[in-house]
Formats: structure tokens, sequence, C-alpha cells
């Protein structure tokens, strides 16, 4: 497994490219966010894990690392005792994730290290999708589908569902995407609420699309040092919050 | 398209929507008072530089006619005219449309920090039940602070009220706030509106200069007003 914030890959018929970065918000002590990204090429599997630990909370910082510690850890030791995607397998990690986040931490202490988290997950042909809490899973399957999973939830910025939410189990959702819905090129993207909450909505559903033909023309590098300078020089007036933002793009080898 | 032709250059919106009662009963000193201080208000906010939350403005008057007299906009925008009283007192159907305004995502985009929202008044309400029995009355049962205290939207926004005067119903603007740790502002004479709309004015700008506009700042109504002009929640029915 390489460390490395982009990596491009092939497994079995696909090609990988995926990356990850993270801005610390001007004038914050700590960045509370926290992401992973890895591939295994040999397991045939490939993911990014995004996790926004909530400003209000004192140690989100800890909070965010330690959810996304928790789905790797999931990632990378059973994952392969399963043979593909399913419902019945996202369920078995809500509940994996649930048990680990609530053995974690003192009880009457937890709400101080509270997080969102979503998370893509591609094996095997298929893709596992979701979390909790706001920001932005946006999906662009052969530029039919054109989504952001993170539904519209009514309420203002940075009042969100999280891992402390009381009815969690519930509220953590996963979806599906079989090989049906991807027959050449899929491109996600995750990105924390300081990203998303910023960006004009008719035109974020644009972003998938962009990031895989920006990877065909200046590769996976030239889209990370692009992705790097956006956020590092983000223009919102008056922004503040910490920026993560990953992806993942397949694209299936056409015979 | 670029990356950056995606991005919103402006702040997120911090709202404040402003209820005010021009009934006949806040002619003369008082309106002329409310309307001084709302113009000194705008004005402390416009010098706002780098704010995190752009503050925007929208306003309701309820008199003779229940009006928005200013839709939700950016403060270089905002022109409250001045407002004269008469009529009576339509606040239920003020509150109901500071709702739909402030649940229109239109007016109010999802990525607006929380708004505040302010409630003058000098009376009892002329369209709720409890205007003939106002004692008894319970008023956290009144259809238009139902409807305000549990929409999913606005349950968790600050709301802060001035009562003006021996008239006011303490119970009911106490009702509109629905959180034991904010007074009403009592104002038994005119300095006191004044000062209620410095109090607001201060805690607002320092929301929306702060790392977190959505973590409600109020600065301490100890500090800014005398026990006589506090009233906190006695008893509300849960």
């Amino acid at each position: 497994m390489e460390m490395k914030n982009f990596k491009e890959a092939k497994i079995g018929q696909y090609n990988i490219f995926l990356g990850g970065l993270s801005e610390k918000g001007i004038n914050k002590k700590r960045n509370q966010d926290a992401y992973r990204i890895g591939i295994d090429e040999n397991k045939e599997f490939a993911y990014i894990i995004v996790a926004d630990g909530l400003g209000s909370c004192e140690f989100s910082d800890i909070g965010s690392s330690r959810v996304v510690e928790i789905i790797e850890d999931w990632i990378l030791n059973k994952l392969s005792n399963y043979s593909f995607l399913s419902d019945n397998v996202a369920n078995i990690l809500i509940k994996r994730i649930v048990e680990a986040w609530n053995s974690s931490f003192e009880s009457n202490e937890i709400h101080e290290y509270d997080t969102t988290v979503h998370l893509a997950l591609f094996f095997k042909g298929r893709f596992l999708l979701g979390g909790i809490g706001d920001g932005m899973v946006l999906v662009d399957a052969d530029d039919i589908i054109h989504k952001d999973l993170i539904k519209d939830n009514d309420l203002f910025s940075n009042v969100t569902n999280s891992m402390c939410s009381l009815n969690v189990e519930e509220l953590l959702e996963f979806e599906i995407l079989s090989e049906v819905s991807c027959q050449e090129q899929i491109s996600i993207i995750i990105a924390t609420d300081g990203i998303s909450d910023d960006l004009i909505p008719e035109k974020k559903l644009t972003l998938p699309r962009y990031f895989i033909e920006s990877i065909n023309k200046d590769g996976i590098k030239g889209l990370q040092d692009e992705l790097k300078d956006w956020l590092m020089n983000w223009e919102t007036e008056g922004h503040s919050d910490d920026k993560t933002l990953c992806y993942l793009v397949v694209e299936k080898e056409v015979s | 398209m670029g990356l950056k032709d995606v991005v919103i250059k402006e702040a997120r919106p911090l709202p404040v929507l402003l209820l005010i009662d021009n009934s006949g009963s806040m002619a003369n000193e008082k309106i002329n008072t409310v309307n001084l201080a709302i113009k000194e208000m705008i004005a402390e906010f416009s010098s706002i530089k780098n704010a995190k939350g752009k503050i925007s403005i929208g306003a309701i008057s309820f008199g003779n006619t229940v009006e928005i007299v200013q839709p939700i906009d950016k403060i270089e925008n905002v022109n409250i005219p001045e407002f004269s009283a008469s009529g009576k007192t339509w606040m239920g159907e003020a509150i109901n449309m500071a709702i739909d305004m402030l649940e229109d995502k239109n007016q109010v985009p999802e990525r607006a920090y929380t708004p505040t929202i302010i409630l003058l008044s000098d009376g009892l309400p002329s369209d709720c039940p409890g205007k003939m029995d106002s004692e008894n009355y319970d008023f956290s049962e009144w259809e238009p602070l139902q409807r305000l205290h549990s929409s999913e939207r606005l349950k968790k926004c600050p709301k802060l009220a001035l009562g003006i005067g021996e008239g006011t119903n303490y119970n009911m603007l106490n009702a509109f706030i629905n959180n034991s740790e904010v007074p009403v502002i009592k104002a038994n004479d005119l300095s006191t509106i004044t000062k209620f709309f410095q109090w607001v004015t201060y805690s607002i700008s320092k929301r929306s200069v702060s790392n977190n506009p959505n973590e409600p700042v109020l600065e301490d109504p100890k500090e800014m007003f005398s026990e006589e002009e506090v009233a906190y929640l006695i008893e509300l029915a849960q």
C-alpha cells in the first residue's frame, strides 16, 4: 500500500486514478479535516475517504482521523472476505463503523470528537458510495448519471448530521453502483463543506467530467497541481474553513 | 471552464430579518427612535470589512398592513424606508411571512449562516386568540410560533425581541425567543430602544467576523442593560 496523495494504477481491465488534498483554513490552529486514499491491485480495490471534523468540537481533528482510520482498517482487513459489494456488505460496514466509533472515545467526551465522513470504494467492478453529514459526493458515470449523493438537507451551512447524531446507524447511508452503471468511465469527487458550500450549485455537477478531461489532457499530476492551486487560492471572500477533496476516476478499457 | 469558474466569489450570507411593529400605538417618538436606530445599525454593518459572514438584511413591517419593506439583500443594497405608524398589530401574519421568506432557498440559500430574527413590538398581536385573556394564554401554543419553533430550518435561529412600553406582553415575546438564556429587552424609555439596536449591532457584527458565524454571539445583556430592562423566560409550556 503506497501512501501518496495521488496515484494511478491498473486493476484488471480498469485504469484507476485517485488523489486527495487538504488545505487548513486561514487562521485556524489545526486542520480538522482528514482524508485517505488507497489502492491495492492484487485485492482489486481502490478507495477515497474524507472526514470533516466539526468546527465547534474541541478534538474533532482527532475524531476525523479516527473515523477515516476505522474505515480504512475495515477495507484493508475485511473487504476481501466478500466476493462483491452489496447492500449487505454496506450494512456490515455501517455496523462496524458505528461500533468502532463508539468504542474509540469515552461516552461523556465523544461529542467533542464529532465528525462527518464520506467514502467511495471501488471493488471488483462495483462501487460503494456514501457516508454521513454535509459536504458533497459528486458522481458522473459515463456522462449519463450526474448527481450529488448528499441530499439537500434543508438546513443552513454548518448544521449537519454527524457521527455523534443519535440515530447515526440510520443516517449513515451507502449506495452500491453495479458494473451496469459504469460501462466506460466513472468519476467521483468527495469534498468537505468548506468546498461544497462555496460552489455554484448548477456548475458543481460538471466537476467530475472536468476531472476526467483534465486527467486525459494533463495527466493526474497536472490535475493534482491545478487542485492544489485552486484550494490554496480559494476565491470566496472571507473564507476560512478547512478544505479537503478526494477524487476517484475509473476507466474501463474498451476491448 | 476552469475550476475557478465554479466558485462563488461572495462570502456566505449572514441574514438578519427585522419584524417591526408599526401599529398605531408606535406613533411619534417610538417609531422615530426605531427609524433612527435602524439607520445607525445599517451604517455600522456597512462598515464591516473582511467578514466571513456577509450581513444581509430583510424587514417586514406589521401595522395597517403586513408588508415586506425590504427583501433579504446584501447590506450595500439595503434601503429600508422610514416607518410611519398606524393600524393594528398583525404580528402572526408577519411571523408567518418571515418563516416563508427564510425557508425560501432563493432568498436565503443553503450556504447561508443561520439567520437572526429580531422582533420589535409594543403590544399584543391583533391576530392571536390570546389577546382576549393574555395573562392566562399560553403563547407557545400560538400557531405562528409553533410553526417557527418546529421549522427544521428555523428552530435553531437566534431570536431577539424588544418590548416597547407598558402595553407589551413579555410572555408572548419570551415565547417568540423560546430560549431561557436570552431575555426580552424592555424599553420603558426611548434610550433603551437605541441601546437594544446597539446590542444587536455589536453581537451580529462580532458574529460576522468570527471564525464560525454560525455560533451565536450575544453580548452579555448584563453589560448593556439594567435589571429593569430585561425579562427572562418565566414559564413556557414545553
